[in-house]
């Protein structure tokens, strides 16, 4: 979708076009999901968080800025939105550290329905994800949001300058590499 | 085993594997279509301007309690404000609320799908219980006719 469709469509919203606002759900609620699904939040704050996001643009739509930026306004609205949600539950906050890249995530926290996982390739896939760093987790989980988010929403979504999405996403990838090795599904 | 897959083929089975096992809930999808339908017509914006859970260090008393407070003030454009202090009881919250200036009002808090209304005493005073956690917003129909609605926060 082009920067400039995005804002005719916040502006179609605005004056309350239902299929505009359909379509701006579509493009981006892929993105919005996994944003919130990367802070680990159970399936009702999920939820919650998800609608709390899609509200506040509601209220926003006539004001937002930069219209054409909207997802990673969203994402942005999303992951404070889990931050707050964290904190109000009294739990930890996921390390959002760049000089903890490398350190395996304490547990995997990937609290999946394990029934969904098809066959050994998919768990062993699955476990090998729950071993790299949280910051990685969350920058595959978000990199492969279906629609796949640009590198502009992914920026801000990550908070991460564009020139630095590339080389941490192969570095991630190689970490996630080396652990399905380690689970037997890959070979050196 | 195999050799490693490369980078587009690892993405791509992630990809593959976050669709099929953690998909965007149907219900989730339906309630973002629906959100449009809370467009503000009539009433002033009472916009967040401060919520204690938004500040660095968590507030004393919360962390791994899974209960405590937090406090969160909305203010419109012309100057009247709305304090709210929020109860976290496990699954329920509580709210307190202020309106400044003081003065009686009929109050709705707003969850998408169902309103839950009280009101304001002559100090301005309202409160509301056995909430349950999810999005809402507040709207405060004051006497002289103005009606004034917070942004959406989650409880």
């Amino acid at each position: 979708m082009r920067p400039g469709q995005i804002a005719t469509l916040v502006n179609a919203a605005a004056d309350g076009d239902q299929d505009a606002w359909d379509v701006i759900v579509t493009r981006f609620q892929g993105l919005v999901w996994a944003t919130v699904r990367s802070y680990r939040l159970d399936d009702a704050e999920s939820a919650d968080v998800v609608q709390t996001c899609w509200l506040r643009l509601v209220e926003n739509l006539g004001k937002l800025r930069e219209p054409e930026r909207l997802g990673g306004w969203l994402a942005t609205t999303a992951r404070r939105e889990c931050l707050r949600c964290l904190r109000t539950a009294g739990r930890s906050i996921p390390v959002d550290d760049e000089t903890v890249f490398d350190r395996a995530a304490p547990d995997s926290g990937a609290e999946l329905d394990a029934e969904l996982l098809r066959g050994e390739r998919d768990t062993g896939v699955w476990r090998a994800f729950g071993r790299i760093s949280d910051r990685c987790q969350r920058l595959l989980r978000i990199l492969t949001a279906d629609p796949a988010p640009s590198y502009e929403d992914l920026s801000e979504t990550l908070d991460m300058p564009i020139g630095s999405i590339g080389p941490t996403r192969q570095r991630c990838l190689e970490r996630l590499r080396t652990e399905l090795i380690a689970e037997g599904i890959a070979s050196a | 085993m195999t050799t490693p897959p490369d980078d587009d083929a690892l993405l791509a089975e992630l990809g593959g594997l976050f669709a099929r096992v953690d998909p965007v809930p149907a219900e989730v999808t339906l309630a973002a279509r629906s959100a449009l339908a809370w467009r503000r017509m009539d009433a002033e914006l009472a916009e967040l301007l401060h919520d204690s859970a938004l500040e660095t260090e968590p507030l004393a008393g919360i962390r791994g309690t899974g209960g405590g407070w937090r406090t969160l003030t909305f203010e419109t454009a012309n100057g009247l404000s709305i304090e709210l202090e929020v109860t976290v009881e496990r699954s329920m919250r509580s709210l307190m609320g202020q309106i400044v200036p003081p003065g009686p009002a009929r109050v709705l808090v707003r969850f998408p799908g169902a309103d839950i209304p009280t009101l304001a005493d002559d100090l301005g005073r309202f409160q509301a219980s056995d909430l349950r956690p999810g999005p809402i917003s507040l709207r405060c129909e004051l006497t002289d006719g103005r009606a004034i609605e917070t942004g959406w926060v989650t409880i």
